[in-house]
């Protein structure tokens, strides 16, 4: 068994509260779900449960109070049953996920910890390194929000699905989740998931197949669906840019650049007539692949590929509090997700004084208030604010 | 007539079982002229070779033997222990569809009537040659890549076609309808058809290594392989799946031995979990570190040797060499002999 620290005694004493005031109804035919849950700082720390109904699931929410609670997108006959093959698989809900960590964002080293708000900087994954505490600010789940609305319009527009097959929820902590629970998608097997997140994330095209071809003749690709009219109009924006970003991804001097970027109408109007500008017979493949290359790369939506083909993979439960920050998994509208804050909307806890000892913590904002920096040292904080630096390794100080 | 001709070319549409119920054809009594195409079908699925019938003396009697030959192929398939028999006996079948309708001069018709026969749900377009709702179009395998969705024209929740993507999609769904289809469970199958296919499975198996030594000979001699090279040899062009430690084993030996980089990729093709850029990228590290076979004491420990004998050598390339140079010698020797 797990030992537990008085840190995981505390959030599991607040959770609990919340539980006893907050009924999970979030999960459609529960009965037929997996459950898994966490303790401190440990995901998933079991899983293989089953809940025949709402009412058992949240006595097991308080009387057991995980601090991770987590369900699967699969609908099984047996859910309990091990190992898998013998739960007998009947359906699956479709899940995107989306967590800041996947989107493009730098991080900066506040008070020896990550802090992850900047947008544009591609180095972020290699900086992170093996940096496990995270902070992620406003901006790098703003920028996660965004990446929501873009798969919702692909949903819609490319797929043709409907706002009112589609439920979000925020995950509690970094990024959000988009699930659809049409009984067609819940019937599609693994492949074609596969196809429609290759599809998504810009896996797999052929330029020529769009009607691209850049070896001898140079065309453009003219109404072969929306992602060739999503490359077409990101060419145009590309030839927008500062000729030193057209340098770095094409590689062509910077003389040739600042030429490209002055005769940008002539390129936007050959696209529109079918055609590629030519820059050189010698040039002109490797030129356009790879300003078609980050344009798809831009355009893409960057899916976690995992989460969204694996079919029994378990997820939070949406409306559920997450261990690591004490947010709620809020289920939200598309309408609500406009102006959803989960700095604000996600904090759940009052403002009782706590005090702890923070070994180290950037500024950060909860409810509107600002918090640190922090280094070695006893603070004392709203509760709020206890749970979320608990959850990040905060030691609890009587 | 135009039903058998049909039937024919689609064997596993609902037109050909319909044509086997009017002929009262009972399996136990298939003749050999059957049987020799039903086994024809399975030795062209194994190796990929085309397979046609005789179209300058064509009559409906060799249209009855092919459509019958089709639920005998897939009895005999079904009792074979080859591993992907299942797939690329669907696969056959997908490429043999697409041959068919390419083939056709009347393709667009002949794309309709078995998108129809298929029930599938199409519309007929102006700019493009149907529309499927993405949902259907999303039921097949895609194993052929040119039918990725992202290559095509997705919009709404459909997805336009032009004939020759049309061609695919249907090509496709008979690799679906084929593989769902298989294996026929082992009580269905009369006794003669297991014999049979125990037959055919070991012929198979053997064709298939021996012309892949042809490639390889005059390179290396795998007669002379140490036995657990042998061993893990003769599994990998069985189709059986080596795991990542055998296959990294095989893979250094046959380079220190003179495999060249493609021959080892079709050696590795084999593999039924075969995946051409992942082998290609082991196969390009073999290459590049020049990685060669474990010591014998490293293959004990992985529980990988198959005679205790070898253990004598260091290496299983110094037990390829010395078999080599003792083959060498006597060959010599003869060769001496012949000139006096």
């Amino acid at each position: 068994m797990f030992e537990v620290t008085k840190e995981e005694e505390f959030l599991q004493k607040h959770f609990r509260e919340f539980y006893k005031k907050n009924k999970i109804t979030s999960v459609p035919e529960i009965e037929k779900r997996e459950f898994g849950y966490g303790v401190y700082k440990r995901k998933i720390a079991n899983r293989n449960l089953g809940f025949k109904t709402n009412e058992e699931m949240n006595a097991f929410l308080i009387e057991r109070t995980p601090l991770f609670f987590s369900y699967s997108n699969s609908y099984y006959m047996d859910p309990k049953a091990t190992p898998m093959t013998n739960k007998f698989w009947l359906k699956g809900d479709m899940i995107y996920e989306f967590d800041a960590d996947e989107v493009k964002t730098t991080c900066e080293k506040q008070a020896g910890s990550w802090v992850c708000n900047k947008i544009g900087d591609e180095s972020f994954v290699e900086e992170r390194g093996e940096e496990k505490k995270q902070w992620f600010l406003q901006k790098s789940l703003e920028q996660t929000k965004k990446q929501v609305f873009r798969l919702v319009d692909f949903l819609e527009s490319d797929f043709g699905f409907t706002n009112d097959k589609v439920n979000i929820n925020f995950s509690g902590k970094a990024g959000y989740h988009v699930h659809l629970r049409n009984e067609e998608i819940q019937n599609l097997n693994k492949r074609a998931r596969i196809e429609m997140v290759d599809y998504l994330t810009g896996y797999g095209i052929y330029y020529d197949n769009l009607g691209y071809s850049f070896d001898k003749s140079l065309n453009c690709s003219k109404d072969i669906g929306l992602w060739s009219k999503r490359i077409n109009q990101g060419i145009k924006e590309f030839f927008s840019k500062d000729p030193v970003q057209i340098k770095a991804v094409t590689g062509l001097t910077k003389k040739r650049c600042q030429i490209l970027s002055s005769v940008k109408e002539e390129i936007w109007d050959k696209i529109d007539s079918g055609l590629l500008y030519d820059v050189g017979q010698k040039t002109n493949k490797a030129f356009w692949k790879s300003v078609l290359d980050y344009v798809v790369a831009t355009y893409m939506i960057p899916l976690d590929r995992q989460t969204s083909v694996d079919l029994h993979k378990i997820i939070r439960v949406p409306n559920t509090l997450h261990g690591e920050t004490g947010f709620i998994a809020k289920e939200l509208s598309l309408k609500e997700l406009e102006t959803f804050d989960p700095f604000i909307d996600g904090v759940v806890f009052d403002s009782q004084q706590v005090n702890v000892f923070v070994e180290d913590a950037p500024v950060f904002s909860l409810k509107g208030q600002e918090f640190g920096p922090f280094k070695n040292e006893l603070v004392s904080v709203p509760l709020f604010c206890a749970v979320y630096l608990i959850g990040k390794g905060a030691k609890l100080k009587e | 007539m135009k039903k058998l001709v049909f039937a024919q070319k689609f064997p596993f549409t609902a037109t050909a079982r319909q044509f086997l119920k009017e002929e009262n054809v009972s399996v136990s009594d298939v003749g050999e002229a059957e049987i020799k195409r039903a086994a024809l079908m399975i030795s062209r699925a194994f190796s990929g070779a085309l397979y046609d019938i005789d179209i300058v003396n064509v009559n409906e009697e060799i249209y009855k033997r092919e459509i019958v030959a089709f639920p005998i192929a897939k009895l005999l398939i079904s009792s074979m222990s080859i591993p992907n028999i299942i797939e690329k006996f669907a696969n056959f079948i997908r490429k043999k569809t697409f041959e068919e309708i390419v083939n056709d001069s009347r393709s667009k018709e002949l794309c309709l009537e078995l998108a129809d026969e298929l029930k599938i749900k199409y519309n007929l377009e102006e700019n493009f040659f149907v529309s499927l709702p993405l949902l259907e179009y999303l039921k097949i395998h895609f194993i052929d890549e040119e039918t990725k969705l992202i290559n095509k024209n997705v919009v709404g929740g459909k997805v336009y076609l032009n004939l020759n993507d049309f061609a695919r999609y249907l090509c496709e769904l008979s690799y679906s309808i084929v593989f769902d289809s298989l294996p026929i469970e082992k009580e269905l199958i009369p006794k003669k058809f297991i014999q049979l296919s125990k037959s055919i499975s070991s012929q198979l198996v053997n064709i298939q290594q021996k012309n892949f030594d042809a490639k390889i000979s005059g390179k290396m001699d795998p007669t002379l392989f140490p036995p657990s090279m042998k061993n893990l040899y003769d599994r990998a062009l069985a189709g059986e799946k080596l795991t990542y430690y055998e296959r990294l084993t095989i893979g250094g030996f046959l380079q220190q031995v003179g495999i060249s980089k493609p021959e080892m990729m079709v050696f590795f093709s084999k593999s039924p979990d075969y995946k051409k850029h992942i082998a290609q990228y082991h196969v390009d590290r073999i290459f590049e570190k020049e990685l060669s076979a474990p010591s014998y004491k490293k293959m004990d420990e992985f529980g990988i040797i198959v005679d205790k004998e070898e253990k004598k050598f260091i290496h299983p390339v110094r037990y390829y060499n010395s078999k080599m140079i003792i083959r060498n010698r006597m060959k010599n020797s003869k060769d001496g002999e012949k000139d006096v």
